[in-house]
């Protein structure tokens, strides 16, 4: 009998990370994987985990999505002051709610690959929910709507909505 | 989705998993579908059904979305606000107020945003005319800013070309790529350019009292920033 979890589902990578080993060698790239992971791991409330890394990216779980977000949108910030120390930190995120079937410390599943490719749709300094996610959230929160998309490998279209900047910073960006 | 005060539908989404689609903005009351087979519901949906090409006719102002998965994406006209994703294929913008596009590789082509344009590619080429705002990840792709005034690009290996034509804050990030920013017109940007390996050239005079800024930082690529 497999164990299912219900929660938030959230990848994270970094833009731009092939073009930066190929410029700087693997030992560069090295270096900022695990500058990302601390960050990652910092940030990381008391009901999250790191499910899997994966080179330059991270799979995590979180409870619920209003902590999945807080900690995206703290990471986001954090790698902008990272930049401007020169550390070309560029995090995309996405966030998506549903159900994982738990393998070990591993989960898998439909929902597991939607939050994949959610992210392969995000920009830099970027983050993505699914319309499960939002639907988790407050109903104001000022999300700007992206549309349906067809991600990669999943039969149906996925409706997503993006944090708007000025959701992410003061000052927007 | 939306209707107008005239009833008359003010927003579209289309979802096609694979076609050509192609939007004009025109002097009409109503949307239509002028190519293809497809329906346009009371809340503006677009159910397209097995089409190699689908064209629709809307009113100056309609925002649209377009979820598709390869074929290209050609919109003209005055559009409203306009939200487009696909995975492969070419996108063409005339003209939109806000202007979002994403793709996994394909050209990207926006005329004009009367307000903002982002666009995240990881291998097409970008191309934008003239936006308030522009905000473009491209992993590999290069991407040209014709006439822009605040900027934020952040580029793996292609070239970035942003000419920037009134004061803002333009914020140039790149792995590998060469970076030109050309100043248009009688204002000096406060600059502040940093590059691990490339040369860097600041072909402006160092203003006294700097209107706007330029920061740009790239691992090994070249940084001009020119006077246009």
């Amino acid at each position: 009998m497999s164990t299912r979890v219900r929660g938030a589902l959230v990848f994270t990578d970094l833009a731009g990370f092939t073009a930066f080993t190929a410029e700087h060698g693997d030992d560069a790239a090295l270096q900022l994987v695990e500058q990302f992971e601390q960050l990652v791991v910092s940030l990381l409330p008391s009901d999250a985990r790191i499910v899997k890394q994966l080179g330059d990216g991270f799979f995590l779980f979180f409870a619920d999505v209003r902590s999945a977000l807080a900690a995206a949108t703290e990471l986001a910030a954090h790698a902008r002051h990272g930049v401007a120390a020169g550390i070309p930190l560029w995090p995309r995120t996405g966030v998506h709610f549903g159900v994982a079937v738990a393998r070990g410390d591993d989960l898998f599943g439909n929902d597991v690959n939607i939050a994949a490719r959610i992210t392969d749709l995000a920009g830099a300094d970027e983050i993505l929910l699914s319309a499960a996610a939002c639907a988790e959230l407050d109903h104001h929160a000022p999300f700007d709507p992206v549309g349906p998309v067809f991600l990669k490998g999943i039969q149906h279209p996925v409706r997503l909505f993006r944090v708007a900047p000025m959701a992410m910073s003061p000052t927007g960006r | 989705m939306e209707a107008s005060k005239t009833g008359a539908l003010s927003s579209l989404e289309l979802t096609v998993r694979s076609a050509r689609v192609r939007v004009r903005a025109a002097d009409v009351v109503e949307p239509r579908v002028t190519v293809g087979t497809a329906e346009i519901g009371a809340d503006g949906r677009i159910a397209a059904r097995g089409s190699s090409a689908i064209e629709l006719e809307c009113p100056i102002g309609t925002d649209v979305t377009i979820g598709t998965t390869s074929g290209s994406v050609e919109c003209s006209g005055a559009l409203g606000r306009l939200s487009i994703s696909t995975h492969s294929g070419s996108v063409r913008v005339e003209r939109g107020t806000q202007v979002s596009i994403r793709t996994w590789s394909g050209a990207v082509a926006v005329d004009h945003a009367d307000e903002s344009c982002l666009v995240v590619t990881h291998s097409g080429e970008v191309q934008i005319g003239s936006a308030p705002h522009v905000d473009v990840t491209c992993s590999s792709g290069s991407a040209t800013i014709a006439a822009g005034r605040d900027a934020t690009v952040h580029s793996g290996s292609g070239a970035v070309h942003v000419c920037c034509c009134a004061p803002g804050e333009v914020d140039v990030h790149t792995m590998s790529g060469s970076v030109v920013v050309s100043i248009m017109g009688d204002w000096s940007p406060a600059c502040e350019l940093a590059s691990r390996s490339g040369r860097i050239d600041n072909l402006l005079a160092e203003p006294p009292h700097p209107t706007g800024a330029v920061a740009v930082a790239t691992a090994s690529g070249r940084i001009t920033v020119q006077a246009e």
